[in-house]
């Protein structure tokens, strides 16, 4: 097989349209310690209100995503009430919350199906169905406008959420994950905050999700399914590659780790990797970038001990 | 400025584990006044003061700060009135943000929190200012994670964070018994001068009995959930740290026996 640059193009744009996802999951793991599932079902509702809006309604692609926004923030909400209101555990209240997501999600799908029930939808409709034809007069390749849209879109979503993480209310939602007695002796709604940050969060992932489903003018209710793991992967790896926990660095290095990760599959597949093998090579993946740091300190630690001899 | 009226709060209560930590307390502060609090383990102090903040709810009683009504005010709410720090030092700052950010969070105490910048230029200079004042070297370490500072380092911090925005009432439950001996005195300093500049009611609990008669001007002891005893003026300034601990054992065996009569 010929080595073709615009694989690895749209490789990278594929990661960077999961991008949200992996920022997305940071905000919910790492800065609120919470192990929050929900986004799985918010990354398919995203992409099924994207593409029933566009294919039925005959929105632009681009107007979709603030609904897609919308929606994926009252998914987060719903886990967030559910968890400081209801006190249940946040693990919980999430795969319930995730749960509910995927009838809903396979019924947005399903308006104006033929036939009832449908769990897949194709975006493609002829011309305008994407946000890369919004490039059509660039003379480069298909792929490569598909990158440049969605980097302009990614730096955009990374601005904004660096901007809330660092305002006042980032600051609270920052204490609340760190330690949420300090929080609420310096006067923070700990409640408040968690459910505000898991509405950004699946709000991030839902738009991710719609960008996903844009970029490949297909989507599937079962699109969540990897979508913990992956969006993991991506933090991780991006963790490894940017070494600062600031919050501007996190939120390009869970950027950065997503394309990696993608462009890292699509080097997997080249070798002649199926793509049903795809799972175990992320689950590798993972493990080599968790693994990392410990084989870095090892290697120095027997570097110290022979200068010490 | 601080009133208490037949507070009273039981854990597990209807259980065999059923602790009456508060039983019917009564306590008026005026505004200015700096008490200390000691008692013996389980007498109810840490749980006072856990009253006082919200972090606790009561079974009956009332609570008032500045002639506020703040008996049902969620912890959150009252923590606009009130200043507290820890005796565990990691419990009053947040280890992964810095201290620049902490100082900033300490600093909206009370305010409404939006998406302004969460520490700009301006904020920078007063609180380099601030920790100048102490004479730590924190003020070159505005963006340093607090998880890096010494105890004393971060017990210093939570001091000025619980002080920044002007509390009502100030709460400190032990916050010098888990320092190293080089540090403790010096957050002792620190209290009385922070108190002394903003004229902040306070109430401190030791276990020191010196600390309790040298800072402040009213010394209450606690036993079983009731103050048993409030010394201030002439007698509080006559009374001995041996004196204070001979009262501290008669008065608990005297209501021992009165008990054992009694019962």
């Amino acid at each position: 097989m010929a080595f073709n640059p615009d694989t690895y193009i749209q490789a990278g744009a594929t990661g960077l349209a999961y991008s949200g996802l992996a920022q997305g999951i940071w905000l919910s793991f790492r800065v609120l310690n919470l192990p929050d599932l929900t986004v799985a079902g918010s990354l398919a509702l995203g992409g099924a209100i994207s593409g029933i809006l566009i294919t039925i309604a005959g929105w632009q692609p681009l107007a979709t995503l603030p609904v897609a926004l919308l929606v994926g923030m009252l998914a987060g909400l719903a886990t967030g009430l559910l968890h400081t209101k209801l006190k249940i555990n946040a693990l919980l209240a999430s795969i319930l919350v995730m749960t509910g997501l995927y009838t809903i999600t396979l019924r947005v799908m399903s308006i104006g199906a033929a036939g009832g029930i449908r769990s897949e939808l194709s975006l493609y409709n002829g011309t305008e169905a994407q946000l890369r034809d919004m490039l059509a007069w660039l003379p480069v390749s298909v792929q490569q406008r598909s990158a440049i849209i969605m980097i302009a879109i990614a730096i955009v979503m990374t601005l904004l959420l660096y901007w809330l993480m660092s305002s006042q209310l980032g600051l609270a939602m920052r204490a609340t994950g760190v330690n949420e007695q300090m929080a609420r002796s310096v006067g923070i709604n700990t409640d408040n905050m968690k459910m505000l940050l898991l509405a950004v969060s699946n709000g991030m992932v839902a738009v991710s999700g719609a960008l996903v489903a844009q970029n490949n003018s297909y989507t599937d209710a079962n699109v969540g399914n990897t979508a913990i793991v992956v969006g993991l992967a991506a933090v991780i790896l991006g963790e490894v590659v940017v070494r600062s926990a600031a919050v501007g660095w996190a939120l390009i290095g869970a950027l950065l780790g997503s394309v990696i990760y993608h462009i890292a599959v699509q080097i997997a597949l080249a070798q002649q990797v199926q793509v049903t093998d795809t799972q175990l090579v992320t689950a590798l993946l993972v493990i080599l970038a968790l693994a990392l740091p410990q084989i870095g300190s090892q290697f120095q630690r027997l570097g110290q001990r022979r200068s010490a001899a | 400025m601080l009133e208490i009226s037949n507070l009273r709060k039981t854990f597990n209560a209807g259980t065999a584990h059923q602790v009456k930590a508060i039983s019917g307390l009564n306590l008026g502060m005026a505004a200015g006044e700096f008490a200390t609090i000691i008692g013996s383990n389980g007498a109810g102090k840490s749980t006072l003061l856990n009253l006082i903040a919200g972090a606790y709810q009561p079974d009956g009683g009332r609570i008032s700060i500045a002639d506020r009504d703040v008996t049902t005010t969620p912890e959150h709410a009252r923590a606009a009135l009130v200043g507290r720090v820890f005796q565990d030092p990691l419990l009053g700052t947040a280890g992964a943000m810095t201290v620049e950010q902490n100082l900033a969070l300490a600093m909206r105490r009370g305010k409404r929190r939006g998406l302004g910048w969460g520490v700009d230029r301006q904020m920078r200079e007063q609180f380099h200012a601030r920790l100048a004042a102490l004479g730590m070297g924190l003020e070159q370490r505005l963006g340093t994670r607090v998880s890096l500072l010494s105890g004393g380092q971060r017990q210093a911090l939570t001091m000025l964070m619980a002080t920044l925005a002007r509390p009502e009432l100030l709460l400190l439950d032990e916050h010098t018994a888990a320092l190293d001996p080089a540090a403790a005195p010096r957050i002792a300093d620190l209290t009385a001068q922070l108190v002394k500049e903003q004229g902040l009611t306070t109430l401190m609990v030791t276990h020191n009995m010196a600390m309790a008669l040298t800072m402040g001007n009213r010394t209450l002891m606690m036993h079983q959930g009731e103050i048993i005893l409030d010394l201030s003026g002439p007698e509080r300034a006559h009374t001995s740290a041996s004196e204070l601990v001979e009262r501290f054992a008669s008065r608990n065996q005297e209501l021992l026996s009165d008990r054992m009569l009694l019962g």
